[in-house]
């Protein structure tokens, strides 16, 4: 029978006054792999707090191993026993594997370490349980397959029953995650409970036994497996739809790569054809850190040419691609494309200089500014201090910096990453007004998420070369299917 | 001392050590007023390190379990809660524990539960008819029935009498999960002469435990799911246009018994499914508005379930407008019923 892990009944929590959890009830059971999908991050990171610790609560029960840990009268700040696996390595750098297994962990108080006897138990624990690992390779030299490994078995061995999966696909290729979901689900079948969070309904449907929607802080629907259609969640997500027709299409090539390589790796090929939106899918994560040094300018390929309008911009700098027409969108704009020392304006209007020649710009030029996008950003273009402005107003202000330059190329490096459903929905219709706009864009990514549903071609990245080509009615095709 | 049960005895031992506290400040000062500044100087550290652990004492012996207590109460006069009050972990004294258990044994939880069965077989029934003058005469429609060759006549009519057998018979609180889903599909099978083949009914579950025991032979409270079944139809599925489906799973863990029933109904809107919820959250919603605004056989199975198991399990409800509802039960695993029908054996 299944053993009952975790249990929340009637879980509800209020910060400042404010229900940021309300009336959560689920449970978790051994061997179950749960997903967990936010729409919004109401009550996200206090649910996951909740999890692993026994902080006070407004109301309801939380049971850990079928035993009262937690209560609206008495919460003792204990700590249970769940590991998280996530972007942020728990494993220590300059100790082996086996010390960071064995020797880190909670409860450990020998004296006098034994290596060899370390390893030999470590050995024999991952030939129980099924898993290949080099356990002599030093901590830093794992990869990211072989460090979430090695903190699973970790959290096996340290006797954690349950086991938080914190947004794998931001830090995993679609190869990788499916190769660590097997691990996942063997490790399931071994007794261990896993909660998976994750942006995207697709990759719960795919890697859980049971999805919880949750929004506002309240559960909205709980999918079994046999629930797990796109008709069933269709309901409860606001289905972007691409009004692709907007955009002119012109069939010109704008952008072209021909044979370029960095550092003896290989020669990748492609073309971007003019007022249209290009995406790599980069499934091992190889090219991704070379394509965008290329594309901002900071590395200059050892091979190859780069094409812009038939002129060629590969020995250019990154002082030259604002100039060429190319702005890249770095990943997470609001932290890496904003100034929150500038107003709104000042940010809005930063790159206009390089355009106009001038770094003044003229009064008239400001106002007429401020009037046409006043109109789109609203109240909050009058604003001195950007840190007080909401999530969406600032990637409305990043994508309208761009809007405001027009240029020939832009670069948009994993777009949707990190968004919830609410925020991934605002970014696509961001970009929708970038094509509208007659903006050509290349999108960069690791994970196909939300990203087809505004490009018009796919390219599939593996082993740092392009192996695949699909147009929209292709790849509208596998994905319908 | 400060960890004693009681409340009462914890505060006397504050008490004395706040005496304790006073006596030791009082020879301070006649230190000072002496030539004894080291002898003073150490007294001091010492005074604050006993002010100090003194203080964290009062906090977790006292302060805590005061709070924890009001909000015990707090909820009880919201009807929220009805075991917590009676089984406080920190009662103020034994007297005061003594009283509560009084006052529990006097209030009666069974016939609590009693009243609430009866209502869900008020509500099955729906009206005052005999039911066994009801049953007598639907039998005799099915042998006329029969002998006049009208065999659907008399399938129905069997259907109907087997359904108010079902509901009149069982006395005990607790019935095994066979005999609950039997009488739905008795239900449904009814139904089904009203809305064809409009509605459809899959019931899952798992196969049997590990243990070898035949999970159907579980124990849930009699008429807990055919009630939330005739909401899910109509309430659901009546106002759906084309088929409807109508969904029970049943799934245990080591310690729980899970039902959930779902249709893919016209589902509710926000401000109706938090006004069921937060129904769903009270023990005893008064009788006034549960009628005025509906709802009540879900409350009633609420609050069955409560009574019976504790605070911990229950009904909660998910919805949203086109995406049906869900309807999910939580109880504990129940394997034989207990003479006072309450859950053991858990």
């Amino acid at each position: 029978m299944k053993e009952e892990i975790l249990r929340f009944h009637s879980v509800t929590l209020k910060v400042k006054n404010e229900k940021v959890l309300n009336d959560v009830s689920f449970c978790v059971t051994s061997g179950e792999v749960i997903g967990l999908l936010f729409r919004n991050d109401r009550g996200e990171k206090e649910l996951k707090s909740l999890i692993r610790f026994n902080s006070q609560i407004s109301n309801g029960r939380i049971y850990f191993e079928n035993n009262l840990v937690n209560n609206y009268y008495k919460s003792d700040l204990s700590a249970n026993r769940v590991a998280v696996i996530q972007e942020e390595v728990s494993l220590i750098p300059g100790l082996s594997i086996a010390d960071n297994v064995f020797v880190m962990r909670r409860g450990f108080r020998k004296f006098h370490i034994k290596e060899s006897v370390l390893e030999n138990q470590l050995e024999r624990a991952l030939e129980e349980i099924g898993i290949q690992l080099d356990i002599h390779k030093p901590v830093e030299r794992l990869t990211v397959l072989e460090r979430c490994i090695t903190e699973l078995i970790k959290a096996w061995l340290g006797g954690n029953r349950l086991v938080i999966l914190d947004y794998l696909s931001n830090f995993m290729s679609p190869r990788l995650l499916w190769k660590f979901n097997q691990i996942v689900r063997h490790m399931a079948d071994k007794g261990m409970a896993f909660l998976y969070v994750c942006h995207h309904h697709e990759e719960g449907f795919r890697y859980t036994d049971r999805l919880i929607l949750f929004s506002d802080g309240m559960i909205k629907k709980k999918f079994d497996k046999d629930d797990m259609t796109e008709e069933n969640i269709r309901p409860f997500i606001q289905y972007f739809k691409a009004n692709k027709g907007m955009a002119k299409r012109e069939e010109d090539i704008l952008f072209e790569a021909k044979g370029i390589s960095c550092e003896g790796r290989e020669e990748i090929s492609f073309r971007i054809q003019a007022g249209k939106t290009t995406t790599i899918l980069d499934m091992d994560n190889q090219l991704m850190g070379d394509l965008i040094g290329i594309l901002s300018g900071e590395i200059i390929p050892d091979r190859g040419r780069l094409i812009l309008e038939g002129n060629d911009i590969t020995e250019s700098t990154v002082s030259d691609r604002l100039r060429e027409g190319i702005i890249l969108m770095p990943e997470d704009p609001i932290r890496n494309f904003l100034f929150p020392c500038h107003s709104y304006m000042e940010n809005l209007t930063f790159l206009l200089d390089r355009k106009l020649g001038t770094s003044i710009l003229p009064r008239k030029y400001m106002r007429s500014i401020r009037d046409e996008y006043g109109r789109l950003a609203g109240d909050s273009i009058d604003a001195k201090d950007i840190t007080r402005l909401s999530e969406e107003q600032l990637y409305m202000l990043a994508y309208l910096r761009v809007r405001l330059y027009h240029p020939k190329l832009l670069v948009l490096v994993q777009p949707v990453m990190n968004e919830t459903m609410y925020g991934r929905q605002n970014i696509l219709r961001l970009i929708e007004m970038m094509q509208g706009e007659h903006i050509t864009i290349l999108i960069l990514t690791t994970a196909v998420s939300d990203n087809l549903k505004v490009s018009d071609q796919l390219l599939i990245a593996r082993k740092g070369k392009i192996v695949a080509e699909y147009s929209e009615r292709e790849f509208s095709s596998f994905t319908d299917g | 001392m400060l960890r004693g049960k009681y409340l009462a005895g914890r505060m006397k031992w504050f008490a004395v050590f706040l005496l304790l506290l006073a006596v030791i400040q009082f020879l301070l000062l006649g230190m000072e007023l002496t030539r004894w500044k080291l002898m003073s100087g150490i007294l001091m550290v010492f005074l604050l390190m006993y002010f100090l652990i003194l203080m964290y004492l009062g906090y977790r012996w006292l302060y805590l379990p005061i709070k924890a207590n009001s909000r015990i109460k707090t909820r009880f006069l919201k009807s929220q809660v009805f075991d917590d009050f009676f089984h406080m972990q920190c009662p103020f004294s034994k007297e005061d524990e003594a009283v509560l258990a009084m006052l529990e044994e006097m209030l009666d939880r069974n016939n609590m539960v009693a009243i609430a069965q009866k209502e869900s077989e008020y509500l099955a029934l729906q009206n005052q008819i005999n039911p066994h003058f009801l049953y007598n005469t639907l039998e005799s429609i099915r042998a006329e029935a029969l002998i006049a060759g009208e065999e659907q006549i008399a399938e129905m009519t069997e259907a109907l009498a087997t359904f108010f057998r079902y509901t009149i018979s069982k006395v005990g609180h607790l019935v095994t999960l066979d005999d609950e889903l039997s009488n739905i599909e008795n239900y449904y099978f009814i139904q089904r002469y009203r809305f064809g083949d409009r509605i459809s009914l899959q019931i899952s579950y798992d196969s049997g435990t590990e243990d070898g025991e035949d999970i159907l032979m579980y124990r849930i409270p009699k008429l807990s799911i055919q009630p939330i079944v005739e909401n899910a139809i109509y309430h659901g599925l009546e106002k759906k246009m084309g088929g409807g489906l109508l969904k029970i799973r049943i799934q245990t863990t080591d310690s729980h018994l899970v039902i959930m029933v779902s249709d893919n109904g016209i589902g509710m809107d926000e401000a109706r499914l938090e006004e069921v919820n937060r129904k769903l959250a009270c023990l005893y919603p008064s009788q006034d508005e549960s009628r005025r605004k509906g709802g009540i056989a879900l409350q009633n199975v609420n609050s069955r379930i409560r009574l019976l198991f504790g605070d911990g399990y229950g009904i909660k409800v998910y919805s949203r407008p086109g995406a049906g509802t869900d309807v999910e039960m939580i109880m504990p695993l129940v394997r034989e019923e207990r003479a006072d029908g309450a859950g053991g054996n858990v």
